[in-house]
């Protein structure tokens, strides 16, 4: 049993590598922990070093892969990259849900049917506070690109991120994922984190290490503890989750990772983040 | 202002958390943490190479210094001109360290040898070596070539990224 193997039997880290594509989005929300936007430093990851740590992870004992960003489909050859992660470990892959063209869905025609998900953010059921956070017409692509997805065949997941949802705001929400085929485990709602463009805000908790999911994140500047590590305030890349500049091989940072892990001890499932 | 970011602890990485316990861990290491993988390697090296070990403190303040005067490392050459300040050096042996004068009368051959050795290892190291050997035995020699060599790998470190004093 490889290092990672047993610290991921062991509840130290998390099973799932996450992968930064990169930093740019065609939205600019308000939260967002990257200050991801259209013109915002891409800081991509070569396309073909994506199944490249794919193959690592899964060597190192990973036992999942997530993909985000920015908008990981911005970047050109991303359906591909995602077909050969796929391969090798069932893979996740974040999105705004706003880029499903019929091109792009062809291109993810072979994906249907494998161990493989879009995760797309949906943050109200109410078109309005959704856009407002998001940008103008998010909702109603969203509404359009999930049974775009399921009728290809991908699951797809649905990630709600909120400042606290009233009772029937998430009922609301709930019924409208069920109204297109998104079961309720594929809904994950979590809260707001104070990092990047949240902090300019006001918005979210203040997360640190603790609270925050032990997943080794590999970015084109690092690698870092969490998936929420990797974030941008005033254009500055935050190094306090940093863990090491080096990310290849994949086995120089998973090492780090242990040995960090190992020292906090065991960990409880993240704070904030649940299925509905 | 030095040439890259020097890390605050609000911003110190995982791995170069322990070097903040203590309070501001210098610049050295507030630069190095940009790279914590290489702070974690890195500063154990110095921290032996010029802590104690069998020459004595004041013969390798004499490098330490005498090295950093002679590649005109202003970091450096001030931090351990109040270092051996501290340890008890006069004005006048801070005066020759520093290159700022000939050695005080009353140093012995081993401290001149160093002096020599500092400028040599600076700017003609192929016979640096050869000062060293009527006073010291191998493995001072040894030790003394690795200090002085440290010394000169921390003074372009410094110098390159324009540490503050």
């Amino acid at each position: 049993m490889t290092s990672v193997a047993q610290a991921v039997a062991e509840g130290l880290i998390g099973g799932r590598l996450w992968v930064y594509a990169n930093y740019h989005c065609n939205l600019a929300c308000t939260y967002c922990l990257t200050e991801s936007a259209p013109r915002v430093p891409r800081r991509q990851l070569p396309i073909e070093r994506l199944p490249e740590i794919a193959a690592e992870a899964r060597a190192e004992g990973f036992t999942a892969l997530g993909v985000t960003g920015g908008e990981p489909f911005l970047v050109g050859g991303l359906p591909g990259a995602l077909a050969a992660m796929a391969a090798d470990l069932p893979t996740l892959v974040l999105s705004n849900g706003t880029l499903f063209t019929r091109r792009l869905l062809a291109d993810l025609a072979p994906l249907a049917g494998r161990d493989f998900a879009v995760q797309v953010s949906l943050d109200s059921a109410d078109p309005a506070a959704n856009d407002e956070m998001r940008g103008p017409s998010n909702f109603a692509k969203v509404i359009e690109a999930i049974p775009r997805l399921r009728g290809l065949g991908v699951r797809v997941r649905v990630a709600t991120t909120t400042e606290g949802l009233e009772p029937e705001e998430l009922a609301r929400l709930c019924e409208l994922h069920r109204s297109l085929d998104v079961p309720d485990e594929d809904h994950v709602v979590r809260p707001i984190v104070r990092r990047g463009r949240a902090v300019d805000h006001g918005l979210g908790v203040d997360a640190g290490l603790a609270d925050l999911p032990a997943e080794l994140t590999i970015t084109a500047d690092g690698s870092f503890w969490s998936p929420f590590g990797p974030t941008v305030h005033g254009g500055r890349l935050d190094t306090d989750l940093l863990i090491t500049r080096t990310t290849r091989p994949l086995s120089i940072p998973a090492a780090a990772m242990v040995r960090i892990a190992g020292a906090a001890g065991p960990r409880s499932d993240p704070a904030g983040a649940r299925i509905c | 202002m030095a040439k890259v970011e020097l890390l605050t602890r609000e911003r110190a990485p995982l791995l170069a958390r322990p070097y903040y316990e203590r309070g501001d861990p210098g610049p050295i290491a507030a630069a190095l943490a940009n790279v914590p993988e290489l702070l974690e390697a890195t500063l154990p090296f110095p921290g032996t190479v010029f802590g104690p070990t069998s020459v004595a403190p004041c013969l390798k303040e004499i490098v330490v210094l005498g090295v950093s005067a002679a590649n005109r490392c202003c970091y450096c050459t001030e931090t351990h001109t109040g270092m051996a300040r501290r340890m008890g050096f006069a004005p006048d042996e801070l005066a020759a360290l520093r290159g700022e004068a000939p050695p005080p009368e009353r140093w012995d051959a081993r401290e001149r040898a160093l002096l020599g050795f500092c400028e040599a290892l600076s700017h003609r190291p192929s016979g640096a070596v050869e000062l060293l050997r009527p006073h010291f035995d191998e493995p001072e020699v040894l030790e003394l070539v690795t200090l002085g060599s440290t010394t000169v790998m921390l003074n372009r470190f410094a110098t390159a990224l324009e540490l503050p004093i």
